[in-house]
C-alpha cells in the first residue's frame, strides 16, 4: 500500500514537473495532524483541509485567501494512565484564513508561510469511567463551542502543481482573555502536521 | 507589483512567526510581597529544591499562620502570591516548592511507579519523607514559622499527590487541608479510588478538609474520574470531614490552577 502511494506521488510530481503555476488560482491542501502535547489523554488523529485562492503574486511572495476545515480526535480508550476510561474528545473547526508565502530562493520551490486564521470551533467530550471491582460508574458528556483564532506556520516544497508541506497549527484562543498557556491546551490546540497541496 | 521591501527582511518575517510561539504568560511577583528563599538538597529524594517563603508582611515569629505548601512552585508561586495580595490574606504564608535543575514532579508526585509514564515515576513516598523530615522541620525550626494549619496545594499530578498524601496510611500526613485542582485521578489505573476505599475503612480523613476542582473542558477521563471521586467522598461518613468541590465552566487543564487556588482558600481558616 505504501509503495503504491509513493509511486502515485512520484508520478504526480514528474507529470507536473514542467508545468507553470502562474495562471493557476486555487490551491487545495490536505494534511494529517497530531497533537504531541496531549498524548497522555489518548492517541490522537487529525486532518486539516484548506482551499485557498491566489490574490497577489510577486517573485518572492504569494498572498492567498481561503478557508480551512480542521478535525481532530483523541481516543481516550488509549489513555496513558488508566484502562477504566472509554470515550473520546474531538474538535472540529471551520475557519477563514490568509496565506502569506515567502519564497527565499530564486527558484520558487521552497517557501515559508504564515496563515492567520479566524473561525469557529466545537470541542466535544463523551465517554465514561467504569471501575468494576469498586462498583464505580460515571458518564461524562460535554460540548463547548468557541470563537477561535491563531496561526498556521508552514514550510513547503513545490513541484509545480504539487506541494509537500509541514505545518504547525497554533490556536491562540485565550491569549486576550487571561489564558495561561497558549497554545497547547484543549481549547487552544497545537497541532503538528504534514500534507500535500495541489494547484488548480 | 513590487513587494520587495518585505522580501529583503526574511528575519523580520521569521520573527513574526516566532512571536506566536512565545505567548505563555509569566506573571510578576507583586511588589509588596516579603520573600525568603533557599535551596535544599534532599537526602530522601536526592533532588535539589528551590524553596520560597512568601507573605504579605514580614513574618512575625510570635504569630501562627496558615501555611500553604505549594507544589509546582516554579510555575504558580507568583500568581498565587498575587491572589494573596489581592485578597489581603495576611495570615497566610506560602511555601513554594520548585526545583533546581531538572523538574522532577513526575517522580515526586506519583505513586505507584507506572511503567507507561514517560520518565521516572513512583517517588511520592520519598517526597513525603522529604516533607516530613526535612522541609517542614526546616520551615518550623530554622525560619520559626509556626502553623495554625498546614495545607497542601497541587495541580494535575500535584493534585493527585495532594489527595494521595491525605488518603495513604503508610506515612505521617502532616497536612490538615488539601487543595487538589484538576487532579490526575487516572494515575496507575485509577489507583486513588482503591486508596479512598481503604481510607474510608480507616477513617483517615476525619478532621481534614479537601477542596477539589476540575475544568469542564479537560476531557472524559479527567472529568468522569472527578465526578466519581466527588461522589465517593460525599457519600463517606468521616467525622468532621469538610469536603467541597466544583467544576469550572469553559476552563481547560492549564487554565485551572490559579482559579482553583483562589477558590480553594475557602477551606482554610
Amino acid at each position: 500500500m505504501k509503495n503504491i502511494l509513493y509511486i502515485l506521488l512520484l508520478s504526480c510530481f514528474i507529470m507536473n514537473a514542467q508545468e507553470s503555476n502562474t495562471t493557476r488560482k486555487w490551491k487545495l491542501e490536505l494534511g494529517y495532524t497530531t497533537d504531541i502535547i496531549n498524548t497522555s489523554f489518548g492517541e490522537h488523529y487529525g486532518l486539516v483541509f484548506k482551499a485557498k485562492r491566489k490574490l497577489l503574486e510577486s517573485k518572492k511572495i504569494t498572498l492567498m485567501a481561503g478557508a480551512a476545515y480542521q478535525n481532530s480526535f483523541i481516543n481516550e480508550n488509549e489513555n496513558m494512565f488508566t484502562d477504566q476510561v472509554d470515550g473520546y474528545t474531538r474538535d472540529l473547526s471551520v475557519v477563514g484564513l490568509f496565506d502569506f508565502s515567502f519564497y527565499p530562493f530564486n527558484k520558487r520551490r521552497f517557501y515559508m508561510s504564515v496563515q492567520p486564521f479566524l473561525g469557529y470551533t466545537n470541542l466535544k467530550s463523551k465517554g465514561s469511567l467504569y471501575i468494576d471491582h469498586l462498583n464505580v460508574y460515571e458518564k461524562y458528556k460535554h460540548s463547548y463551542s468557541y470563537f477561535n483564532y491563531g496561526m498556521i506556520n508552514s514550510l513547503g516544497y513545490t513541484f509545480n502543481r504539487v506541494t509537500v508541506t509541514f505545518d504547525i497549527w497554533s490556536s491562540l484562543k485565550g491569549i486576550t482573555d487571561s489564558g495561561r498557556f497558549r497554545p497547547g491546551d484543549f481549547d487552544s490546540r497545537l497541532f503538528f502536521g504534514m500534507g500535500v497541496g495541489y494547484m488548480l | 507589483m513590487n513587494m520587495y521591501s518585505y522580501t529583503k527582511r526574511p528575519f523580520l518575517f521569521l520573527s513574526f512567526i516566532l512571536f506566536f510561539f512565545t505567548s505563555c504568560i509569566e506573571e510578576d511577583l507583586p511588589s509588596n510581597i516579603k520573600q525568603q528563599k533557599f535551596t535544599v538538597k534532599s537526602n530522601s529524594t536526592n533532588f535539589k529544591y528551590a524553596v520560597k517563603i512568601g507573605s504579605l508582611k514580614e513574618v512575625d515569629t510570635a504569630k501562627d499562620y496558615h501555611v500553604i505548601y505549594l507544589l509546582d512552585g516554579d510555575d504558580y508561586y507568583n500568581e498565587c502570591m498575587q491572589i494573596l495580595s489581592s485578597e489581603n490574606k495576611e495570615n497566610i504564608i506560602i511555601v513554594s516548592i520548585g526545583y533546581v535543575g531538572d523538574n522532577e514532579r513526575g517522580t515526586d508526585y506519583s505513586y505507584p511507579y507506572d511503567r507507561d509514564f514517560d520518565g521516572d515515576s513512583g517517588g511520592a513516598k520519598r517526597f513525603i519523607d522529604f516533607l516530613n523530615s526535612e522541609l517542614i522541620p526546616m520551615i518550623e525550626e530554622d525560619y520559626q514559622i509556626m502553623s495554625l494549619t498546614k495545607t497542601i496545594y497541587g495541580h494535575s499530578l500535584g493534585g493527585y499527590f495532594a489527595l494521595y498524601i491525605m488518603m495513604q496510611e503508610g506515612q505521617k500526613n502532616p497536612f490538615d487541608n488539601a487543595i487538589a485542582v484538576s487532579p490526575n485521578l487516572m494515575w496507575y489505573n485509577s489507583f486513588i479510588f482503591d486508596l479512598e476505599a481503604e481510607a474510608k475503612e480507616l477513617n483517615l480523613l476525619a478532621g481534614k478538609s479537601i477542596y477539589m476542582s476540575m475544568g469542564d473542558i479537560e476531557g472524559v477521563g479527567m472529568n468522569a474520574s472527578f465526578d466519581a471521586l466527588a461522589k465517593q467522598l460525599e457519600l463517606s461518613n468521616y467525622n468532621d470531614f469538610n469536603f467541597s468541590y466544583e467544576r469550572f465552566e469553559n476552563t481547560s487543564h492549564r487554565n485551572s490552577p490559579i482559579q482553583g487556588f483562589k477558590k480553594g482558600l475557602q477551606i482554610i481558616e
